[in-house]
């Protein structure tokens, strides 16, 4: 029966990837951005199933079951708060996209500020950091195919499946075939996850029951501090907000500020984003709180698989399948987005303008897919031997990605930057939080807090002396 | 000038939210399951989540950012 339900699933998928298959899909608009036509329901749930990723499924109830129900609010308000920065930012990425034409992130900031070394480090920070965002979908796919056969299809074969699978699909349809899938991925994913918690809740005695039950097991699950007072007040500043910084600079989720078919829709969609984290969010969490019922004393990486195990321990093994199979759907929406955007990246942003070739959109569509292949290659290697907890490994990918919002909001909001400030700042920021992270910068310096509050704290400082310095005139645009 | 006492008033209002993220410095809350066994404090984020979405979507509508 899994077997079966896991079949219908890939196969489902590629359907919807082959429905999206156009000949004509044959201009980079087309291509990478389906026409620029998407409408409020599209661009919603492909935002949604592009953001919310094994990160989503298996790091929320992991992180859930190591601190408790402290976590629920640090991700579903922290997320809802990035509705403002997605605005701020994807308003004017939107209104620049239709007028200029870009089609990657760093097209914008190459075209605003007419520096392209900022271009190039801009992208290359973002193709770096997602590295290990991207791996962890490849992960999650593999701790959940390898639960749910019992290890029939070990961890290594399960991951290197999935990413053959999804290159597949990416590489047939591009941005019309991803945004088609990630509708019904989406849909997929939240009903899925809903009936989870329905099954597990109706076995434990209600949510109510299992709620006092945990309660009664470690009351400290259900603390604002979280388990052992892991949100001191810092901790708590810090995560809070971590989101509104790095979820617009996700490079995934910008190229699809571009996407929409007017500002109204993208309007629409940025409310519906702020909103849903209410409800969806809650979902994971409870089910990983819910695990120290069944599950006692999972330490470190192993609380990551807390739910498919709770689903098998719970429920019949084709429930746990059709449930899980919503967890694949979120870990190949979010793949199958961050291949299309990297690969688009490499190929817009480093091997166009550094060969400074003429090619034809087939050429252009071609070298996009050997890198879809080289990017699906690293994040296999690096998906073999985990070097963290999903929710950690996360955390690294997301700060990076964080060091490029000073910039983009200064472009965007604060009329422009001067670019060698905006270079700056991102080295600046980088340096700090490799050596935070490696820790050749002392922790101390911290205060308490995550790194990425005090790098945001230094590279607007620098953003803000770069706007005050910003060339007189309007940087003549360059490129498009 | 008009323009610029709007940017001041929604960056102050949506500054009162992000003071209220931040209520647990200021009271102490019962970690004590309530409504379906979830703790107060659960119930008072998700109002202030509720609190943003709605100045979310009032400055989405009426901010003229153009």
């Amino acid at each position: 029966m899994i077997y079966l339900i896991l079949t219908l699933y890939l196969v489902f998928t590629f359907w919807g990837s082959l429905v999206g298959f156009r000949p004509n899909n044959n201009t980079p608009e087309s291509y990478f951005l389906a026409n620029r036509g998407l409408k409020t329901l599209a661009l919603f749930f492909t935002i949604l199933a592009t953001n919310f990723s094994a990160f989503f499924f298996l790091g929320f109830a992991g992180e859930a079951y190591r601190i408790g129900y402290a976590h629920y609010t640090i991700m579903a308000l922290g997320t809802g708060l990035a509705g403002l920065s997605i605005y701020l930012v994807g308003s004017k990425a939107w209104k620049w996209g239709k007028e200029r034409g870009y089609i990657t992130p760093a097209e914008l900031i190459y075209d605003r500020t007419g520096s392209r070394a900022l271009s190039y480090l801009f992208a290359g920070v973002m193709v770096v950091f997602t590295m290990p965002y991207l791996a962890l979908q490849i992960i999650g796919g593999g701790y959940i195919l390898e639960n749910l056969t019992n290890g029939e299809i070990p961890y290594l074969f399960g991951v290197f499946l999935l990413t053959v699978f999804t290159i597949a699909y990416v590489l047939l349809g591009g941005m019309a075939s991803v945004a088609k899938t990630d509708l019904k991925q989406g849909m997929l994913m939240i009903l899925f996850m809903l009936l989870a918690v329905v099954v597990v809740s109706v076995q434990l005695g209600g949510i109510a029951t299992a709620n006092e039950l945990v309660y009664n097991l470690d009351p400290t699950l259900f603390s604002i501090e979280g388990k052992d007072g892991y949100y001191t007040p810092q901790k708590w500043f810090s995560l809070l907000f971590f989101w509104f910084f790095c979820i617009p600079m996700f490079p995934q989720l910008f190229i699809r500020f571009y996407v929409a078919s007017d500002l109204v829709h993208l309007k629409k969609t940025v409310i519906f984003y702020a909103l849903i984290p209410v409800v969806i969010s809650i979902l994971p969490v409870i089910i990983g709180v819910w695990g120290h019922l069944s599950f006692p004393g999972l330490e470190g990486k192993a609380a990551d698989q807390i739910l498919p195990m709770m689903l098998l321990e719970h429920s019949t093994d084709w429930f746990a399948a059709l449930v899980m199979t919503g967890a694949l759907a979120a870990f190949m929406s979010t793949l199958d987005s961050q291949l299309l955007a990297l690969s688009t990246i490499l190929t817009r942003d480093f091997y166009l303008p550094i060969t400074k070739a003429k090619i034809s959109f087939p050429q252009e569509v071609a070298i996009g897919r050997i890198f879809v292949g080289l990017l699906a290659l690293i994040g296999l290697i690096l998906a073999i031997n985990p070097f963290d907890t999903i929710f950690d490994m996360g955390k690294i990918a997301f700060a990076g990605l964080a060091i490029l919002f000073p910039v983009t909001i200064a472009v965007t909001r604060f009329g422009g930057i001067n670019p060698s400030y905006g270079i700056g700042s991102i080295i600046v920021g980088l340096f700090a939080l490799l050596g935070f992270y490696y820790q050749f910068l002392p922790a101390a310096w911290l205060m308490g807090f995550e790194a990425y509050v005090i790098i945001m704290v230094i590279c607007f400082l620098i953003v803000f002396v770069g706007v005050w310095r910003k060339p007189a005139q309007e940087i003549e645009n360059k490129r498009i | 000038m008009k323009e610029k006492k709007q940017v001041y008033t929604w960056s102050l209002l949506f500054l009162a939210i992000a003071l209220l993220t931040q209520s647990n410095l200021l009271f102490e809350f019962s970690s004590s399951p309530w409504l379906l066994g979830f703790p107060k404090w659960l119930w008072f984020m998700i109002g202030v989540h509720l609190l943003f979405v709605a100045c979310l979507y009032f400055f989405i509508q009426k901010f003229k950012d153009d």
